[in-house]
């Protein structure tokens, strides 16, 4: 297993090289010069030539390629345009609003997901089924900045339950913090949390006719006893993977939520970057969020074998 | 400072409050009543309190906090809270002191000031004549390639004369000194830029202090408590928060969560007009003026007839109906009433007139029609949406309109790059009209977009803005709004009003002709 944790690390590197060439590529393809972008009215000659010249934007392309990969091999990300602020210093201040908005969706959306898909493969064709299937679709039909805005007006507007937006960090708060982000997580969790239910539904409904568990219940365990004993681990493959894929999509699509809710995360950064040209900002974001995309996914493996033993010996 | 400092919000004392409320909404508790009488003007009422803090949502975040660089309108907003200028701007248009207690001209290029003794640098450094030479000097000299160097080109240095006492050399006359005094430069202390990157940490003299910047977050200011205008300020502290939404910012108000708003999506407004009790807002000036840059340095608009025929062909009252919902002024000029600078001159007045209109396109050889492009920033819908009714306008006399939303990075690089016909716009600086027409329509700005280039234009500005005098400036004014309104290649269709919008216990707060957000005389009821 920690083999296969180093391979897998191993093979992150060329991944994330590839991955900033095409980024690097992508940005300089996209119409707009940055000096002007960043300079707006104020873009006289001058001023264009004298920013050009700061960030090395003068140069050939593969030049500067080859300059901001030297620096970011030593760890240092550059500067932002806009600000001229250490990029490394930008990520590090916002990643953990982003990281804790991305972990507190991903438990609402388990802890929706799951048990929706269980009762709904549990009890096929009934009620129960009927109601978490339809529920299932309008969660997946929500967008999240429609959910984002109808929950402010509904639980902070209307009822004054929860506030409508704001960051309060953890340490300064626990209590306020996890206020504060409950509707952010809640939003970003109800469509993903219909797709795991689905995916539950369906995953419980081809292990509910395994033959082990007619043998479960040829002994005269209970429904409930077999859904969580015999069922649940072996669904839970599927569940882990989804929930992975999940994680990595949320740690860079939560730019809709953090600008409903006001939040100091990396996707409102990465995405203001991008309409500033702000191509330092936006190379480092994404390679930072790629990163942690492919360690989430080494997470997701390294779970597997924790789940299924016959995981470990492949 | 964060959300937690909410005095009707979720920090300590109120989750006992959040508790009780999830019970009143078990036990089937309903929304608050809407309705009521039309608002009251928001003006200040009371005495003014002591204390409190004031949660302010902006427009957009700040980004640089050096005002050598001015860059944004959402840092000004800040740091004008931090730092002092010589003069401000009164909102009836009128200079008053600041750091400058007087003023008087010696000649016609150079003017004295009278400074106050009494104010003292957050870093604890004490005021003086020194700070305001450095600042300026700073400003002037081209090696350090600050943006704001370009405004005060006709300084030719300024020099302190005694402790308190500085003196401003001009190389020529120069009508808007006190226009871009007022708007422009906040003074600076030599020893705070070398303490603090004054991009990140600004030190003035101002009514607050900087206290932190929580990058996409917030910055909190606190009192200062040795500010030179005894009593003042009367907040303990001011929030600054940039929500990118103006629903989101509304729910805020609503909430609590701010108790001041810079805006709010103009169609609502006749809605929140009737909520007294929830909020108020101040009364709407025209500061803000909305226009149409017609391309003059390429076909077809470097024929003047056709500039005129799209400034006869468009109706300003319907665009501001659809589009702006009646929260602009209908104008056709940069500073409409109450600015001490109106005019009233509209040389299209009884306009639209399509005959007219056609009747030019025809003496241009463009009867067959014409098509055209409209670039705008798709981050500005209202914009957008009046290329839209420009372009429904301009089929009434044959004219095609493209309407191109670009987003800002390739926007400026367009315009930037002269490749567009017509573009909408709006501009921020109108204390004194010249620094609308100057930039915009002088041969040798770096801000003439248009590159509308004409000798007799230049003459105009050049001696707008050169004659000492305000007087024969005002008297010469009129004719040069005239002129612009038949010759130029802008076409000024509206001025947005400005209002801010509050909780009912958040009183002196005003907009002003500098756009400045001054909170030194607000308090909370």
């Amino acid at each position: 297993m920690i083999l296969y944790g180093v391979r897998r690390l191993a093979l992150a590197v060329p991944l994330l090289l590839g991955m900033s060439v095409l980024i690097f590529a992508l940005m300089r393809l996209v119409p707009g010069d940055p000096a002007i972008a960043v300079l707006g009215y104020k873009a006289t000659p001058e001023g264009i030539r004298a920013l050009r010249e700061a960030f090395h934007l003068d140069e050939p392309v593969p030049q500067q390629y080859l300059r901001w990969l030297g620096a970011a091999a030593r760890g240092d990300l550059g500067h932002d345009f806009r600000q001229n602020e250490p990029i490394g210093r930008m990520i590090l201040d916002r990643l953990p609003v982003t990281l804790e908005l991305t972990l507190l969706a991903a438990l609402c959306t388990t802890l929706i997901g799951v048990p929706l898909g269980l009762l709904a493969g549990g009890r096929r064709g009934g009620a129960a089924d009927r109601a978490a299937l339809a529920v299932g679709l309008v969660g997946v039909s929500i967008p999240d900045f429609w959910l984002g805005i109808m929950l402010i007006l509904v639980l902070s507007l209307g009822a004054g339950l929860l506030p409508s937006g704001g960051w309060v960090p953890f340490a300064e708060s626990p209590m306020d913090n996890l206020i504060h982000l409950t509707l952010p997580a809640l939003t970003l969790a109800v469509s993903r949390a219909a797709v795991l239910g689905r995916l539950t539904r369906a995953a419980v409904l081809d292990i509910m006719h395994r033959s082990f568990v007619q043998y479960a219940r040829a002994k005269g365990l209970g429904e409930r006893a077999i859904l969580f004993r015999h069922v649940l681990p072996n669904a839970a493959i599927p569940i882990v993977t989804v929930v992975g894929l999940q994680v990595g999509y949320m740690l860079g699509g939560a730019i809709v939520v953090e600008m409903i809710f006001t939040l100091p995360g990396l996707g409102r950064m990465t995405m203001d970057a991008v309409l500033e040209r702000n191509y330092p900002v936006v190379q480092s974001a994404v390679l930072v969020i790629g990163a942690m995309f492919m360690l989430v996914n080494l997470a997701t493996d390294v779970l597997y074998g924790a789940i299924d033993p016959r995981a470990r010996r492949r | 400072m964060t959300d937690r400092d909410r005095p009707t919000g979720f920090g300590q004392s109120t989750r006992r409050e959040w508790l009780t409320r999830v019970g009143g909404l078990a036990a089937g508790a309903g929304l608050a009543a809407l309705g009521g009488p039309a608002a009251r003007p928001a003006w200040a009422q009371g005495q003014p309190k002591r204390g409190g803090i004031l949660r302010v949502a902006t427009v957009d975040k700040p980004v640089n906090m050096d005002p050598g660089f001015a860059q944004l309108y959402s840092s000004l907003q800040v740091y004008q809270n931090v730092y002092n200028k010589l003069v401000y701007v009164d909102e009836t248009g009128q200079f008053v002191p600041g750091l400058a207690k007087s003023w008087k001209a010696d000649g016609e290029k150079a003017w004295v000031f009278d400074l106050v003794d009494n104010a003292v640098f957050h870093n604890g450094e004490p005021f003086t004549a020194k700070d305001v030479a450095f600042t300026f000097n700073r400003l002037l000299d081209a090696k350090n390639k600050l943006p704001m160097r370009v405004f005060f080109s006709p300084v030719e240095g300024v020099e302190a004369i005694g402790s308190h006492q500085v003196r401003f050399s001009l190389s020529r006359p120069f009508g808007p000194l006190f226009a871009m005094l007022s708007q422009a430069t906040e003074i600076v202390n030599e020893k705070a830029l070398a303490e603090k990157d004054p991009k990140l940490f600004p030190i003035g003299t101002g009514p607050y202090r900087f206290a932190e910047w929580v990058k996409d977050d917030h910055i909190t200011l606190e009192r200062w408590d040795k500010y030179f205008r005894p009593g003042r300020p009367y907040l303990d502290r001011i929030i600054f928060q940039a929500p990118a939404d103006d629903t989101v910012r509304l729910t805020g108000l609503q909430t609590g969560r701010y108790n001041w708003i810079q805006t709010v999506p103009p169609q609502r407004i006749p809605e929140l007009e009737r909520l007294p009790r929830e909020m108020k807002s101040s009364p709407g000036r025209p500061y803000f003026p909305f226009y149409l840059m017609l391309n003059a340095s390429r076909p077809p608009f470097n024929d003047k007839r056709l500039r005129q025929a799209i400034a006869w062909t468009i109706d300003r009252s319907e665009i501001v109906k659809l589009v702006y919902f009646d929260t602009h002024v209908v104008t056709a000029e940069p500073t409409p009433e109450p600015s001490p600078w109106a005019t009233g001159v509209n040389a299209h007045k009884g306009g639209p007139d399509l005959a007219r209109a056609k009747q030019l396109l025809a003496d241009a050889g463009k009867s067959g029609g014409l098509n055209l492009t409209y670039l705008v920033k798709s981050q500005v819908p209202v914009l957008v949406k009046t290329g839209e009714i420009l372009r429904e306008q301009l089929k009434k006399v044959g004219i095609t309109l493209d309407v191109r939303p670009l987003e800002s990075g390739q926007y400026f690089e367009e315009l930037v790059g002269k490749k567009f016909d017509v573009a909408g716009g709006y501009w921020s600086v109108t204390v004194d009209p010249d620094m609308f027409y100057y930039p915009m329509q002088h041969s040798s700005s770096a801000w003439n977009f248009c590159g509308f280039k004409s000798e007799e234009a230049d003459r105009r500005l050049d001696a707008f803005r050169f004659t000492s005098s305000p007087a024969a400036r005002k008297k010469m004014y009129p004719e040069l709004v005239r002129w612009f309104q038949e010759e130029g290649s802008l076409v000024v269709f509206s001025n947005e009003l400005q209002r801010y919008w509050m909780k009912p216990n958040v009183q002196g707060s005003a907009p002003l002709s500098s756009l400045e957000l001054r909170f030194e005389d607000t308090w909370l009821n």
